[in-house]
């Protein structure tokens, strides 16, 4: 064995998170094991901290201590409006705006049949649950524009729409304050597609 | 009709650790160069660095690592414009991503280099636009429409993505997979998808056409008439013919586990004098034909794109006989910057109205002469 055994295990353990692969695996255990041991287990209690007291928000699905999270028991938020989207992050890029006041959805992926997700590996059910009460008017679906962020718009239109909740999708298009000349031809395409009347 | 308005040319091409060549860098004139010494020496290499400029792909269908010099991480290519001054570069690991640059700054993502250096490459591998199957001859045109039309490029390469993730779904449902609900969600963002790389592909074959009969008349003395046309697998024209086509197929899609609907199917054909060049045109009709449809590209380029490409030639010459070899350099004299590989330039020098700017290649280095 190469690495004594708990070394060796620490480094299996980090390989398996997102993004890492065995050369930074092996530098972040390295690093760990030159901290003080006060921090060390700093950095192990919160990860087991996390892990315990984070859930699943009953309403939107996002991550919360709570039963409910902040957005979803804030009364002043409007339930009327939910904006869907893929990933727990979104919901803060979207909060930083300061603009929408309703209250979101987190599907936690977009369909993607090639990586084995599709419609059940979503919290679509919730979503369905959410509208049944009927106070619900606006859906507001937020997943990026990919092929795969644009089918599982698609998807939810068809779900919904017989539901008698308005769907609606983000615009695309050129990015503000950008350049015609620097903006890549996708972007470009779509912002002619659906350019609008001024 | 267009009026030219851009002719770009390089000024240099520069390889590093790239197939035979250790490092080299070659000083390229604005009109025409010849690359010329014996097999084995690297001549196409060079001609292949040019073209992974103009399309990140290797005319012979080479993978990365097939392009990186023995024992080396990484090859390099990169060119600057004769007007501009401006470098692009690709940088070509043997493993994991290419990165492609313009100047100091790295681009997005790699398909963003293509169609800065609109170019258009001829080499004896083309004659599988007869020869060969209808995925070869799809190739050709994606990789020409990519070049004139980045629009293009974004939708095929959309189409192709969508095309593997309903694939996916057909194969989860007959493997028997519940709950695939989703097969409508991707048949209605895949209909638009395709309809858009159906007629991109129609409308360039449709504006080729004209120029290859003009090409063909030209070479083969008006003996017979080409006639190119692109030919769908399906009837399917507008977003919503796609869109009841693939509801409508369902069935047989899930026992093929495959899409059976759609441009990936569909095909170019040749025909001379209304009949097949595939079935019945001989070796030498064959070879005027793909001739012609590349020369029709150029002009196509010219005319209607309003750009004159860089034209590579590789190793096509000695293919020719003398009176063929006279047109298509007189053509391509008339052209922009033009690059040529052969075995041996004595043997071509009388073909030659101007002499071009020759380079020797011996064993991945550039004698000039």
């Amino acid at each position: 064995m190469l690495f004594a055994r708990p070394l060796a295990n620490l480094i299996a353990q980090l390989e398996r998170l997102p993004g890492v692969g065995p050369k930074s695996a092996q530098r972040l255990a390295f690093w760990i094991l030159r901290q003080p041991e006060d921090d060390v287990l700093r950095l192990a209690a919160s990860l087991t901290d996390a892990r315990s007291k984070i859930g699943f928000c009953k309403r939107c699905q996002g991550f919360s201590e709570a039963e409910y999270c902040e957005i979803c028991s804030d009364a002043r938020r409007e339930p009327s409006m939910i904006c869907v989207v893929a990933e727990p992050k979104d919901v803060a890029s979207v909060e930083r705006l300061n603009e929408f006041r309703g209250t979101y959805h987190v599907l936690h992926g977009v369909l993607s049949p090639l990586d084995g997700i599709g419609p059940d590996q979503l919290k679509l059910r919730e979503l369905t649950h959410r509208i049944a009460g009927g106070a619900v008017t606006e859906i507001i679906v937020a997943t990026n524009p990919t092929v795969e962020g644009d089918t599982t718009a698609l998807y939810i239109a068809q779900l919904l729409k017989p539901l008698g909740v308005r769907v609606t999708r983000l615009a695309h298009g050129m990015p503000v304050g950008g350049d015609l000349d620097f903006a890549d031809q996708a972007t470009l395409l779509s912002a002619f597609e659906y350019r609008r009347e001024l | 009709m267009h009026s030219v308005v851009s002719k770009p040319a390089l000024a240099t091409i520069a390889l590093k650790r790239f197939r035979n060549y250790g490092e080299a860098r070659v000083e390229l004139s604005p009109k025409l160069n010849l690359i010329w010494g014996a097999n084995g020496q690297g001549k196409s290499n060079l001609l292949e660095a040019i073209y992974l400029l103009a399309s990140t792909r290797s005319f012979r269908g080479a993978a990365s690592n097939e392009l990186v010099q023995y024992g080396a991480d990484a090859a390099e290519v990169s060119a600057v414009f004769a007007d501009s001054g401006q470098e692009i570069g690709l940088i070509l690991p043997t493993r994991g991503r290419r990165t492609a640059r313009v100047g100091a700054t790295n681009l997005p993502r790699v398909q963003d280099l293509i169609g800065r250096l609109p170019s258009v490459c001829f080499s004896t591998l083309d004659m599988v636009l007869v020869t060969g199957e209808p995925n070869d001859r799809r190739r050709f045109l994606d990789n020409d429409l990519s070049q004139i039309n980045a629009g293009y490029l974004a939708a095929i390469l959309e189409y192709r993505r969508l095309l593997k993730q309903r694939n996916a779904v057909l194969k989860a449902l007959k493997e028997g997979g519940s709950g695939r609900q989703d097969l409508e969600a991707w048949n209605l963002r895949m209909a638009p998808s395709a309809a858009r790389v159906r007629r991109l592909r129609t409308e360039y074959v449709m504006s080729l056409s004209p120029f290859a009969a003009e090409e063909h008349a030209r070479l083969s003395g008006g003996a017979e008439d080409l006639q190119i046309r692109y030919r769908p697998g399906d009837d399917c024209v507008e977003e919503k013919d796609f869109l009841d086509a693939f509801r409508i197929s369902f069935h047989r899609d899930l026992i093929l586990g495959a899409t059976s609907i759609g441009p990936h199917r569909d095909d170019l054909v040749l025909e001379l004098s209304g009949r097949s060049a595939a079935k019945f045109g001989s070796q030498g009709q064959q070879r005027t034909a793909v001739l012609a449809v590349k020369l029709a590209q150029v002009k196509h380029w010219i005319r209607d794109v309003g750009v004159i490409p860089l034209v590579l030639l590789d190793d096509i010459l000695s293919d020719l006989d003398s009176s063929r070899r006279h047109q298509v350099l007189e053509g391509a004299a008339q052209y922009g910057q033009v690059v040529i590989t052969c075995t041996d330039y004595h043997a071509v020098e009388s073909d030659f109205s101007e002499p071009p700017a020759r380079y020797k290649i011996d064993a991945g280095r550039v004698i000039e002469t």
